[in-house]
């Protein structure tokens, strides 16, 4: 048995060193099929064969590459009392699921979210499970079916592997809505932290709706940090590309100096929206910056969240950072009527 | 003399032959094995040669007679020694006659086992004497490279000039006179080799060796028994037997055809559907094990094996591709068998999930399906791959909790290294041992 493991992991090893996405794909029944073995084995600690084995499925670059036959594998393992490592294991597949079967539905996403929630956290689960998320979100009929808690994973994941089809699939319009309408700007900004973390193509629809949200939600004297946070991500991911074709071709073969520049223009679009909204909202302090206003924060039903006077701009800034649960447009709305 | 040894020797040979008849005490199964070890002993030992023999002492005693008494007589009457000289030499014709008929024509009733051994060196001679021909030919005309005779052509003559005729004879290695005598010296050396190889198990047989002998002796009385007996219920001890064993050596391929015909005896289809004779349902369930337990092993070892082809024509034309398994009582392993049948077809139908075999079965299963896969693995000239429906019984067995028994394990990894594209041959020998561990 042993004999045939090791042989088995030499050739797995060969294959992701020969970095051939379609060599690999040709063979995702049999590597799928030693899933359920090498997340055994790693109930004993023996992790060599599922991280073997993962680092192929990534090495294939094939969004969903394991054999849509494991799905009924996965479901009896969330579904029973299992041990730990072995649901670990299986969270730390879920990326390379094939997320769009017809099979997979709203049972299986909660018992999935479930799972996530249970095994312990760490970097590479919470990479898995965002990665996961973001997948799942991408598919309009699993969407709904996403338990709201599980957004907040978001916040607690700071970037995604390179190349990774979490990364490029979430930020469909669909996504980026979805992300939107939880009207969290926490969440929301570690939403765009993560999908902007690695140089990937941006869906066309949802770079529009990027810009639209920026427009609209990172307005204003409140938003400052965090525009800052996102400026600062953007140079990051546009430093990448500027390495040029032989770093980003290390990741992605398939990709040229055309994509390159296509990719820096969408990053840049992204850069060069959110500096000119940081420059309106420093125009509108600058000319204000020595009068006192009184503010009142309402919710979006327009409730009263509280209320303060200031009488400078640092004081506006703390404000804004310190009711950050009220409905940040609104607080911004008040400041122009005020004006 | 002769004559008296002749008849010694036929009173030994009843006498052997009286205690290879003796009856035996003990179940079915160990009567059958004993006369299969018996009979081996008969084809090990030459007995049937031996027993050959005594008819020839007494042909060659009557002709020592008859010239014998030729010559007395003629000294004596010579028309007394015409007449015998006539009769004798009458006999010596017929006889020779009978060889010659025998030899020439095997449908004639005149068989002897001399013209048996004329059959044969005859055509030895001539396939002998055409190779030769065909080897001076393309030695002189230097053609044919690669042929083992060497010969320094002169290329200012013709190729059968003496010259270069001379220069092949040396080349070529003395070999023709007396192909008999080859043949008869081959005999006394397998005797004598046998002689020396029972001398020496005697002391020192491996127990490996001794289960490869069992394990050899077994086939072949399950091969016999299935053969002889029309009796379901003998077919169905048998078979059971032939299931439980997890190593098959080199059996008679024949056993893959017995196998087969038992399976389609039990089962009919109506209307596209598959249904098994009442009463049967036992027998065609454990005939179809075997016949991929079999099947699958003969496909490895021999996948040139006309039995083979014979078997996948006669499935073709009993059961057509679409033929429907469902809610069949065994219907994975018809599905498996299906599949082998028609591997070019797709086959999505077969579903693992609720599949329950007891630990041997899916021991045996594992394994017909590892050597299958190796089998499709090595068919395959482009896109080698193991087919999906091995792969799913992979997957499927993987995840079972429990795991399935070790040796199933060891099978599904095998499959899997073998669709990998892993050199599997170098570690099987060790696998197996590991395997058999278990069983």
């Amino acid at each position: 048995m042993e004999q045939v493991s090791v042989l088995i992991l030499q050739k797995l090893e060969g294959m992701v060193e020969a970095a051939d996405p379609d060599q690999i794909y040709t063979k995702h029944k049999a590597i799928t099929a030693f899933f359920p073995y090498a997340a055994w084995q790693g109930q004993s600690g023996q992790n060599k064969m599922l991280n073997t084995l993962l680092n192929a499925a990534r090495a294939s670059k094939r969004q969903g590459f394991m054999w849509h036959r494991i799905k009924h594998s996965i479901t009896v393992v969330l579904c029973g009392e299992y041990p730990i490592p072995l649901k670990q294991a299986v969270i730390l597949a879920s990326p390379h699921l094939p997320w769009w079967i017809p099979t997979i539905d709203g049972q299986f996403i909660q018992l999935w979210a479930a799972t996530a929630c249970a095994v312990p956290y760490t970097p590479n689960i919470g990479q898995s499970v965002v990665d996961t998320l973001l997948l799942i979100a991408s598919q309009d009929s699993l969407q709904p079916h996403i338990p709201v808690g599980m957004w907040s994973w978001l916040n607690n994941c700071t970037s995604l592997p390179p190349a990774c089809m979490g990364g490029s699939q979430g930020t469909k319009r669909s996504v980026v809505q979805a992300v939107r309408a939880l009207r969290d700007i926490k969440i929301l900004t570690s939403y765009l932290l993560l999908v902007w973390s690695e140089w990937d193509y941006l869906s066309p629809d949802g770079l529009d709706e990027m810009c639209a949200l920026i427009r609209e939600d990172f307005c204003g004297v409140g938003m400052e940090y965090y525009r800052k946070v996102l400026i600062q991500r953007l140079g990051h991911t546009l430093g990448r590309l500027d390495l040029g074709l032989g770093y980003i071709q290390q990741h992605e073969q398939g990709l040229g100096e055309d994509d390159i520049q296509s990719m820096k223009g969408q990053y840049g679009q992204l850069k060069g929206v959110l500096i000119e909204v940081d420059k309106e909202a420093t125009d509108i302090l600058t000319r204000e910056s020595q009068i006192g206003y009184c503010f009142q924060f309402t919710n979006s039903n327009g409730y009263v969240q509280g209320a303060t006077q200031c009488s400078c701009v640092e004081s506006l800034s703390y404000v804004c950072n310190y009711m950050s649960g009220c409905h940040v447009t609104h607080c911004v709305a008040t400041v122009a009527l005020s004006l | 003399m002769v004559l008296l040894f002749s008849a010694f020797l036929a009173m030994l040979g009843k006498q052997w032959l009286n205690q290879y008849a003796s009856t035996m005490c003990g179940t079915a199964i160990e009567r059958s094995q004993n006369r299969q070890q018996k009979l081996d002993g008969i084809v090990a030992w030459y007995f049937q040669h031996v027993m050959g023999l005594l008819p020839l002492m007494v042909q060659a005693a009557l002709l020592l007679v008859g010239c014998a008494l030729s010559w007395y007589l003629w000294g004596i009457d010579t028309i007394t020694a015409s007449v015998v000289i006539g009769v004798t030499s009458f006999i010596i014709l017929l006889y020779f006659f009978t060889v010659v008929a025998g030899a020439a024509s095997e449908s004639c009733p005149y068989q002897t086992p001399g013209s048996s051994v004329l059959r044969s060196a005859t055509s030895t001679l001539v396939s002998a004497t055409l190779a030769i021909i065909f080897t001076f030919k393309h030695a002189i005309r230097g053609s044919n490279t690669t042929h083992v005779v060497q010969v320094k052509v002169r290329q200012s003559e013709p190729w059968w000039s003496w010259g270069n005729a001379g220069a092949f004879l040396k080349g070529v290695p003395w070999k023709l006179p007396g192909t008999l005598v080859i043949e008869t010296f081959q005999l006394l050396v397998g005797f004598a080799h046998q002689v020396y190889t029972w001398v020496v198990g005697v002391f020192s047989t491996p127990d490996y060796q001794m289960d490869q002998q069992m394990t050899l002796r077994d086939l072949r009385c399950i091969s016999w028994t299935l053969n002889t007996s029309l009796d379901k219920d003998v077919h169905l001890s048998t078979l059971k037997s032939l299931a439980t064993m997890a190593t098959l050596a080199d059996f008679d391929p024949i056993l893959v055809a017995d196998c087969f015909n038992i399976l389609i005896g039990c089962v009919g289809i109506v209307n596209g559907t598959v249904v098994v004779i009442q009463g049967s349902s036992q027998l065609a369930a454990i005939s179809a094990v075997c016949l991929l337990h079999t099947f699958s092993h003969l496909s490895v070892m021999d996948p040139i094996a006309g039995v083979l082809r014979g078997v996948r024509q006669h499935y073709n034309m009993v059961f057509p591709p679409n033929t429907n398994f469902q809610g069949f009582p065994f219907y994975h392993t018809l599905g498996a068998i299906h599949c082998v049948f028609y591997p070019d077809w797709n086959h999505p139908w077969l579903d693992w999930g609720d599949y329950k075999p007891s630990s041997h079965e899916h021991i045996i299963f594992a394994h017909a399906l590892a050597k299958l896969a190796q089998y499709e693995y090595q068919k395959r000239e482009q896109d080698k791959m193991v087919p999906g429906w091995i792969l799913r019984f992979v997957l499927y067995s993987m995840s079972l909790d429990p795991l399935p028994p070790i040796p199933v394990i060891v099978d599904c990894l095998l499959i899997i290294a073998i669709d990998l594209g892993c050199n599997v041959t170098d570690t099987r020998d060790a696998i197996l041992d590991e395997r058999y561990v278990y069983i």
